[in-house]
Order: C-alpha cells, then structure tokens, then sequence
C-alpha cells in the first residue's frame, strides 16, 4: 500500500489527468522504498530486489562511506550487470547539467529509446515540458541531501509522443573527486492510481453494500463475508470464513449447491436465482443469488462470488399484490358477469321452458286411456337434453365466478374462446351479430389459467359489442380468430366495425377507469392487460379497416414456459 | 260446435331450439296443431291453413323485435292474436305488447296453465275475430246488391228519418222512398229497422260519410 501524499502538490502540474487524486511525493527520508511498491516489479526480478533491499537497509553504510568500505561488497562490475538487467529504469544523471551520464537499457526502451540516443542529453529532454522545472528542482533537491532518497512524479514524452507518468526515486551519490551525481530509478505508474481507486471504491461498495457478498472456494468453504452478509444471515465474518456455506443452506437445497458448484467450475454465472437459505437464528430467508466464478490469473475457476440480495420483504409484497390483482380480477370479472345477468339469465331460461314445457307434455301423452308412450319418451328425452344445456351455463358461470387461487394449466385456447362464446351467444344474438369465428387448427396448447384467460376474452367481446351498439344493425361486424403467432406462440384478434378509438393515445385504452362507456367501470382492459402480461403475452389495440378496432393479444405456448 | 276442419293452429316462433319444440310438444300434447319457425321471417313466408289460430313469440328475438313484429303483422293484415314469451320480467315492454293487443305477455320459463289458457283464449279471439270478419264479408255482399239509390236512401233510414223527410231530402216522392227501404230491408235481411242499424254499423255507414 504506497500511501499517496499531497505535499508539494502542484496546481497544472497534470492538469491533463485526474490531479485531485495525484499526489507528489517529495523529500523521502525512509530510503528507496521501491521494493514494495510494486509486487509486480518483486515478482519480476530477484536482481532489482537485490539492488533495492542493499539500498534500503545499507541506507546508513551510504552515509559513511567508509564503514561501507570494510564490508565485503559486490565488485564494480557485478553491480553493472544488476544495473543493466534490472527492469527498473535506471538513470545516472550529472546534478548541476541533468546530463544523462547513463541509463540501463531498460529505462531508454520503457521511452522508445535505445540506451545511446540519451547519454550525453540532457536527463530533462524526457520531461514534459511543463514538468521539467519541477523535475529540475527535485534532481537538484538531491544533492541537498545527499545519500536520501527523494521521490517524485513527473510526466515523461515517450518517443513516439504519448506521455507516461513516471515516478522517480532520486539520490544524490557523491561520485569522482567530490562531483556528486543523481542515480534516479523510475516506475511507470501510468494508469495505476486508477487501478488503486477502483480497487479501493469496490472495496467500499463490498463493505456498504445491502447485500450479501461472499466468496468461496470451489469445495464451498467460505473465504470472505461481508456486514451485510452478517446482517441478512445473523453470523459473524470471523464464524463463517473457514466453514462450509452449507451452514446456510437448507439440508433438502444441498443438491442445490452441488449444482451450483458444478456450474461454477465450468465458468458458468448463476443470476437471480431465487431460493431459501437458513439464518443463524433459524429463520428462513428468501434470497435472490447471483453467483460468479471467481478466476485465477492463470485463468482457473478457483473459487465463487455470491452476491445474495434478501427478498423476504419483496416476495411478501409480490404474494400480497398477486392476491389484490386476483381479488381485483375476480371483482371486474363479476362485475362484467353482472352486466350480462340478462343474458346469462335468457341462456339458462331457454333449456328450462323446454324443459318444463316438455315435462308439461310428457305428463299428458301418459296421461288418459291410451298413453303416447313414444311421444312421452321423446319428451323426456328432450327434457335430458335441455336439464344438460341448463347444467353446462351453469357450470360456466360458476366457473368465472369462483374465488379460487389461479390455476395454471396446459389448455387449447380455442376451447376458451368458444366456451366464452356460448355464454354470449344470446348477447351476440340480441345484438344482431353474427359473428365470424376463425379458429386455426394447428395451435399449440398454451399454459395458462382457463378462468383469466377466458375473463379477457369475454371483456374483448363484449367491449365489441358494445363499441357497435351506436351503428346500424347491418353494419355489424364481429370477428374473433386464433391464428399461430411466430414459431410457437398464439394469437387471438376481437374484431368489431364500431367507431374506434382515439389513435392517438392507444395505450390510454389499458389505463384503470379510463372508460367511454356510460356504465363502465373502466377496468375490463386495465385487468386484461395485467392477465395477459402476467402470462408473458402482449394485448394491444390498433384501428381496424374500414373501421373499428381490433384488439390482439399473444401468449407463448406451453412449452417456452415449463419451468 | 266447431267442424274438424276447422282445427285451430299455433304457431310457435322462437330461434331457440328446446324452447320450440319443448312449447310445441306442450300444444301438441293437448291436441292443438303446431306449426313452429326459427324466425319472424320464416313464419312470414309460410303458407298459412285457414284455420283460427295465434302466435306465440320471443319477445327478444334477432332481428326486428317482437313489437316491431306486431306491427308489420297489422300492416300486412295478418291478425292473429299473439302470446308474448319473455326471458325477463320486462314490465314497459309488456305493456306497450298488451296495448298493440297482444293476448298475454308470459315470462319464461311459461306455466303451463297460463300458456294453455293464453293460448286458448287468442284461439277464442280470433275464431271470434274470423266469425265476424265472416259477418262483415256477407253484409258488405248483401250492401254491394244494393242500388245506388238504395245505397243513397240506407244512410238515412239508419240515423232515423221519416220517409217524408227523406223524400224532401232526395227530391223523391215519399211512396219511391217507401219501396226503396222495403227494398233494402229485404235485400239486407234486416228483420227490424234496429237490426238494419246494427248491419250498417258493422259495415262502417253513417249518415254523415253521405
């Protein structure tokens, strides 16, 4: 961790970059410290670590060079070879005229330069221009201390022209016949602060975050845990970090981690995935997870990141509205229901006058001294026909007016449309239309809840209906069709020839009590439009031709939508 | 009492299937003949028996409305009574098919009395309805044999004027009056000056249209 100081900071300086995150280090007194710097550098070359650590510690032999003299030391030549090989970038420069008295190979190539092009110019021609008297200053600082180490940064021209920011190590060495010179070693640090920032901001947002993250190793042994880790899951870091995660989880969801474990190793990322897991005290906690590999330089899955959001609170909320747009759809479809007593009442009269009256006639033909027992026996048998029809409307009815959990099931959504169809027929009937039916016979089987469904197709229609009460009766055109949509899905279109709508604003149809009609609630479209998203369909309007509109909606087929 | 001939008919429009034949069994069954039709339409177009007869009818049928039913039956002079069958109690619409003189407006699903006893008394109306309109036929034939000075000199015996006045009136002698109204009392079969009253009513005469 190189602490980032800010004395000496200089306004402009780099005025091209981020200046208020760049710090000048200046006037050292603890020495080259270049070798914790960079671990990269370390990492690189035992040699330079050599140099340095014999720098560092000898820090006071340099001082007293006599002291220095006595110990047995690497020879002149010895220390031109680590000079050289060293990754570093190494500058001799004369203090007073910033010559480049030599440079390693390594600090002319890091410039575009071979080692030649520089010895004998000025050290400054490197420097960008508006650091260079900084630059000057600071080589000039060196000889003021001789023997410490300064540090600074300045900005550096490559040879190609892209400016490199450099951090400079300098140390005036008292050289032949009392001429001291500057030996600067130079790090790239272009680029790093960045790094540092970035490390640093994820490192907050880890230990701020809402949610819980953790890493594991590849077995499930937890490698760091997070506050809010502790906050969601009750356990602390110093309990968890070691142990396996499966404390956590529920013993019937291990298969589950199995799962999630063999994923990981093949690179694969889990997200928002939804399940349980057990907090210390017990409780059971939903958790929405997100689960990533963890990758090793060297490219390995080494381990996992678990990002685990508490959605306990958010899937109450989800169950409490699903049950109120439940409840709101069951209102709106009892309230359309109710608006069609008249007719729903006509469709169950009409088998029960047969009934009666043929019950009425069967009666007589058994009666007197010679009962028709042929015509008796087709009166019952009338009777049975019509008790069955009275039975079926029935049984519709009852169907969209229960006050039951939706029930998802595979269904042929031409069977919906035409049970809605025979509980309008009379509606249809007393309004003079005769409706078109087109129903594609190739359809796949759609996965749905019956009752919603066949509430959307009803408040279509009946919305048809209604659109074309105002026109004459010969106008009337009703068009209800199912055709297959895409590769699977299904598409279902309600045709009327009424007025239409306002094209400008088609959406505000959808809108809850947006409503054009006397009595209308305004709720019929709003409640469909939910139904059919909470299906993954799409139910939208648009102008029919040569008038009227034409409402349509989609749903996939079953098997897009198996779990 | 009535020749067998004359066996009255129902007429049963309804576009709903158990309706028709469940109501038509029902008639049928109590020895009335039947003839049923899906819509106001088809029973137009039918050749009708003449027999007495009525009509029972969905109120709410598609297309023209039973109302407007009666209507075009009374245009097309078509009177046979009709027996209203509703879905639902729809009480101004019932009073508007009483007032065009429908016989009964009848909620489904129908008693079976007040359907029998409906229909029985639209027969009675309208075998009344066809003995009168039998009447008229015969009077207005019985009128058409009359001169035209007989017809000049009816209008006046029926509102009660003396011969002598009707003699002024027509600038005839009172003894021409007097064989014409012997005449038109034969020719009329009228037993009495009242009965002759009560023909030229029937027929629509009044002093006044003369």
């Amino acid at each position: 961790m190189r602490p980032i100081r800010r004395r000496n900071r200089r306004r402009g300086l780099y005025g091209n970059r981020q200046s208020g995150n760049l710090g000048l280090a200046n006037g050292d007194a603890d020495g080259f410290d270049f070798p914790v710097i960079s671990s990269q550098m370390t990492e690189l070359s035992e040699a330079a670590g050599i140099v340095a650590l014999q720098m560092n510690r000898d820090n006071a032999d340099i001082e007293n060079k006599k002291g220095a003299a006595e110990a047995p030391r690497p020879s002149e030549g010895q220390w031109q070879q680590v000079f050289e090989h060293s990754p570093a970038m190494y500058f001799l420069v004369e203090a007073t005229s910033t010559t480049v008295l030599s440079v390693n190979a390594l600090g002319a190539s890091q410039l575009g330069y071979r080692a030649s092009e520089l010895v004998g110019h000025s050290a400054l021609d490197l420097v960008f221009e508006e650091d260079r008297e900084f630059a000057r200053k600071n080589i000039a600082a060196c000889l003021d201390t001789l023997g410490q180490s300064n540090s600074w940064e300045v900005r550096k021209v490559r040879k190609d022209g892209m400016v490199l920011r450099i951090r400079e190590y300098g140390k005036g060495i008292p050289w032949s016949e009392n001429q001291p010179i500057v030996l600067i070693a130079s790090e790239d640090i272009t680029g790093r602060d960045l790094d540092e920032l970035e490390s640093s901001r994820l490192a907050t947002i880890v230990s701020s975050s809402d949610d819980a993250i953790i890493t594991k190793t590849l077995d499930g042994k937890v490698t760091s845990w997070n506050a809010s880790a502790t906050s969601i899951f009750g356990y602390q870091a110093s309990e968890m970090i070691g142990q396996p995660i499966t404390r956590i989880i529920p013993p019937e969801l291990h298969g589950e981690e199995r799962q999630i474990l063999a994923r990981l190793a093949r690179g694969e990322r889990l997200q928002h995935y939804e399940t349980v897991r057990i907090a210390k005290d017990g409780r059971r906690v939903d958790i929405s997870l997100t689960v990533s590999p963890l990758i090793s330089r060297s490219g390995k899955v080494v381990g996992a990141s678990k990002i685990a959001r508490d959605i306990t609170a958010t899937k109450r909320a989800d169950a409490e509205l699903q049950q109120a747009r439940i409840e709101f759809a069951r209102v709106a479809r009892v309230t359309t229901l109710g608006e069609l007593t008249a007719a729903i009442a006509h469709e169950v009269n009409q088998p029960l006058t047969g009934l009666v009256s043929s019950g009425n006639a069967c009666l007589r033909w058994l009666a007197g001294e010679a009962p028709d027992l042929e015509a008796a026996r087709r009166s019952i048998e009338r009777m049975i026909r019509d008790g069955t029809r009275a039975g079926e409307v029935i049984g519709r009815i009852r169907a969209m007016m229960r006050k039951s959990k939706p029930q998802r099931d595979s269904l042929n959504i031409n069977d919906a449309i035409m049970d809605v169809l025979a509980l309008l027929r009379t509606e249809i009937h007393r309004n003079d239309i005769s409706p078109y039916i087109e129903l594609s016979n190739d359809l796949s089987l759609v996965w749905g809840d019956r009752v919603q469904l066949q509430q959307v197709i009803l408040n279509l229609i009946m919305n048809a209906i209604e659109a074309m009460s105002g026109i004459s009766r010969t106008q009337r055109r009703l068009s209800i069709s199912s055709v297959k949509d895409g590769r699977n899905g299904v598409l279902v279109s309600v045709r009327d020839s009424g007025p239409g709508f306002d094209e400008t604003a088609p959406d505000r149809l959808f809108e809850a009590f947006y409503t054009t009609k006397e009595n209308g609630m305004g709720i019929g479209l709003a409640v469909s439009r939910t139904i059919i998203q909470a299906h993954c369909g799409r139910l939208w309007a648009m102008p029919n031709a040569p008038q009227g509109a034409i409402f349509q909606f989609t749903l996939p087929t079953d098997s897009e939508h198996e779990p | 009492m009535i020749a067998r001939e004359e066996q009255p008919i129902v007429f049963v429009i309804d576009d709903d299937a158990s309706v028709r034949e469940g109501v038509g069994d029902l008639l049928r069954s109590v020895g009335l003949g039947v003839q049923s039709f899906g819509s106001t339409q088809d029973f137009l177009q039918s050749m009708r028996p003449n027999a007495p007869g009525c009509i029972v009818l969905d109120v709410r049928l598609p297309g023209p409305s039973g109302l407007e039913f009666q209507r075009t039956l009374t245009e097309s002079s078509i009177q046979l009574p009709i027996i209203f069958l509703s879905g639902h109690g729809d009480i101004s619409m019932s009073v508007k098919a009483i007032k065009s003189g429908a016989i009964e407006f009848l909620t489904k699903p129908v008693h079976e009395q007040e359907l029998l006893d409906a229909v029985q008394a639209g027969i009675a109306r309208d075998r009344v309805r066809r003995e009168q309109d039998k009447l008229v036929a015969e009077l207005r034939e019985r009128f058409n044999s009359l001169t035209s000075r007989e017809r000049e000199v009816l209008p006046l015996v029926v509102t009660g004027r003396l011969n002598k006045q009707i003699a002024g009136q027509l600038e005839l002698s009172e003894m021409t009056v007097k064989v014409h109204r012997g005449q038109i009392m034969r020719k009329m079969r009228a037993k009495s000056l009242v009965d002759l009253v009560r023909m030229a009513d029937k027929l629509g005469i009044s002093h006044e249209k003369s």
